[in-house]
């Protein structure tokens, strides 16, 4: 704990010593932005939390340095440390490092290519998705951008294609990635085969994102397409001991989402919908012919947000996630795991309502208030299926800094 | 040290009272102008190419100089009144478009600076720079930009 507090701390002096000696150097910029939360759950735990007693163990500390070298070269890269509980421990990560070639530019349209590890485009808010500063609200919707999967959603090695068209009022930007899933996760094992030793390993995948904007901005749409293959060798105690009679599972993500945003002078107004068929293959586990059963995952969710008078924001949202939308209530998997498994962990409803006040330009105040009923988001690694609640209510608080 | 004191500054003041006239001759609404570095070659720009620049989307004018964007704090009210009168857009629009490239790393974010006089100046000393005031002076060392 202290080396990794001593290793956080070394980090980011070394960034933030570099700032300066940074802006001293043509085309250079360094920012960073950290956030500090407080968790108050009715039920259930999130981010290390406790029923009815406060968590404060949600922060986020990240910085950045960008070199324009010339208008045709950018190289960037991005640490980022974060804890939120059980999910996250603070260890700082390389969030991204690439270089970036604009092989094309004029004023009706650029074109490059990215190498290196590059954030995934999924829906509007995955690529900036840690600074508090581009969210709405304290929490991003869960039901598209979950934290207990956040790692493998959220960059990876790889190369990417992307372009901008300018065609009058509107602007058309594109980019196309193949890459390489981070997959060493324990919330990752856990949200595809409930915690088990086994490891998965990545294969190569493909994400293709296309935002078209209109009027600066006004209106917003997107689609993301992604397909994720991921393969899961289990050790032979996994599974109640059966993981020596299972082969190797395959699973294979078809994810997509269509986003739409109408941004006015006081109102905002967001929605995103996502379906990802889950497809698994040759886990034949003895009894448990569930981790071979398909399914699709849809999620949505509906925003508004209003800046009622400078420096505050109003934010009101409902969001929802059923795990299987053959099964939206979770009776079919409660049954085929013999009453193992509870029903709540395949959907969640969450309606949230939240303020935002901005004392300075770069800090923020947070406070959102969530009434969700079931727990499809909520970690496995901080809520055992005995304990899980199907409805709960949350508090939380945060206060967050950029530059 | 200093023993000449500056001479107050003229330029500041014709400035003022061309606001001032201005506001006057419209009937309240505030001016602004973009400016550019002497040398930039272009007279004009579409409102979508002076989205994209001040969005830091394009990176060169058309002669391949490369771009410097320099802009006000977003609570400054000319920023206001430049985002909604030249790019018609809000500034909240222009600074998540910023952010979404500075915390992603594909691209970076433009330079602020605090005054009409520091705006002027940086544009002035600074090759492919853009920027704008509330009002060029004929004797300013940038030329203006219009929107065609």
């Amino acid at each position: 704990m202290i080396q990794s507090i001593r290793f956080l701390y070394v980090s980011f002096a070394c960034l933030l010593s570099g700032a300066a000696f940074a802006a001293e150097l043509e085309g250079v910029q360094v920012h960073a932005f950290a956030s500090q939360g407080a968790v108050l759950t009715s039920q259930n735990q999130f981010a290390g939390s406790k029923p009815a007693s406060a968590g404060f163990d949600a922060r986020e500390l990240g910085g950045n340095i960008s070199w324009q070298a010339s208008p045709n070269w950018l190289v960037s890269g991005q640490l980022v440390s974060r804890r939120a509980g059980a999910m996250d421990n603070g260890a700082v990560r390389v969030d991204y490092a690439f270089v970036d070639r604009t092989l094309v530019e004029n004023e009706q349209r650029n074109l490059g290519v990215r190498l290196g590890k590059v954030k995934n485009p999924y829906g509007f808010f995955n690529m900036t998705r840690d600074v508090a500063d581009t969210r709405a609200g304290i929490m991003l919707p869960q039901s598209i951008y979950q934290d207990q999967i956040r790692n493998f959603f959220l960059a990876a090695p790889g190369v990417s294609l992307y372009g901008n068209e300018e065609l009058g009022a509107n602007t058309l930007s594109w980019q196309v990635s193949v890459l390489q899933p981070q997959v060493n996760s324990a919330n990752l094992t856990a949200y595809i085969v409930d915690p088990q030793m086994g490891h998965f390993n990545g294969r190569t995948s493909m994400l293709s994102q296309l935002l078209w904007e209109r009027d600066g901005g006004k209106w917003r749409a997107g689609l993301s397409l992604g397909q994720f293959g991921v393969h899961f060798q289990p050790m032979p105690t996994d599974f109640f001991g059966m993981g020596s009679f299972a082969g190797a599972g395959d699973i294979k993500l078809n994810t997509g989402v269509l986003s739409l945003e109408h941004n006015r002078e006081d109102w905002s107004y967001t929605a995103e919908y996502a379906s990802t068929r889950q497809i698994r293959n040759n886990f034949n586990v003895p009894g448990f012919s569930i981790l071979d059963k398909d399914t699709t995952i849809e999620a949505y969710y509906l925003q508004a947000l209003w800046r009622f008078v400078p420096r505050w924001q109003a934010l009101a949202r409902y969001d929802a996630i059923y795990l299987d939308k053959q099964d939206r209530n979770g009776t079919a998997f409660f049954a085929a795991t013999g009453g193992m498994l509870p029903a709540a962990q395949r959907y969640a409803r969450d309606v949230t309502v939240g303020l935002r006040y901005e004392p300075a330009p770069s800090w923020s105040l947070f406070a959102e208030i969530h009434h969700v009923n079931g727990g499809a988001w909520l970690s496995k690694l901080e809520n055992t299926p005995a304990s899980l609640k199907g409805a709960w209510d949350m508090l939380l608080l945060q206060a967050a800094w950029h530059f | 040290m200093k023993l000449i004191s500056t001479p107050p500054n003229i330029k500041s003041m014709l400035r003022v009272h061309a606001v001032l006239l201005a506001l006057v001759c419209a009937g309240g609404v505030s001016a602004v102008e973009m400016i550019a570095h002497a040398e930039v070659k272009s007279q004009y720009l579409n409102i979508n190419t002076a989205r994209s620049m001040f969005g830091m989307r394009q990176a060169t004018w058309p002669d391949g100089m490369p771009v410097r964007v320099f802009v006000f704090p977003e609570h400054y009210s000319l920023h206001g009144s430049f985002c909604r009168e030249i790019l018609n857009i809000y500034p909240y629009q222009l600074h998540q478009s910023w952010s979404r490239l500075v915390y992603s790393g594909t691209g970076q974010a433009p330079t602020e600076v605090a005054s009409e006089q520091e705006m002027v100046e940086k544009v002035s000393n600074t090759p492919g720079a853009i920027g704008y005031v509330n009002k060029v002076i004929s004797n300013d060392p940038v030329h203006p930009i219009s929107l065609r």
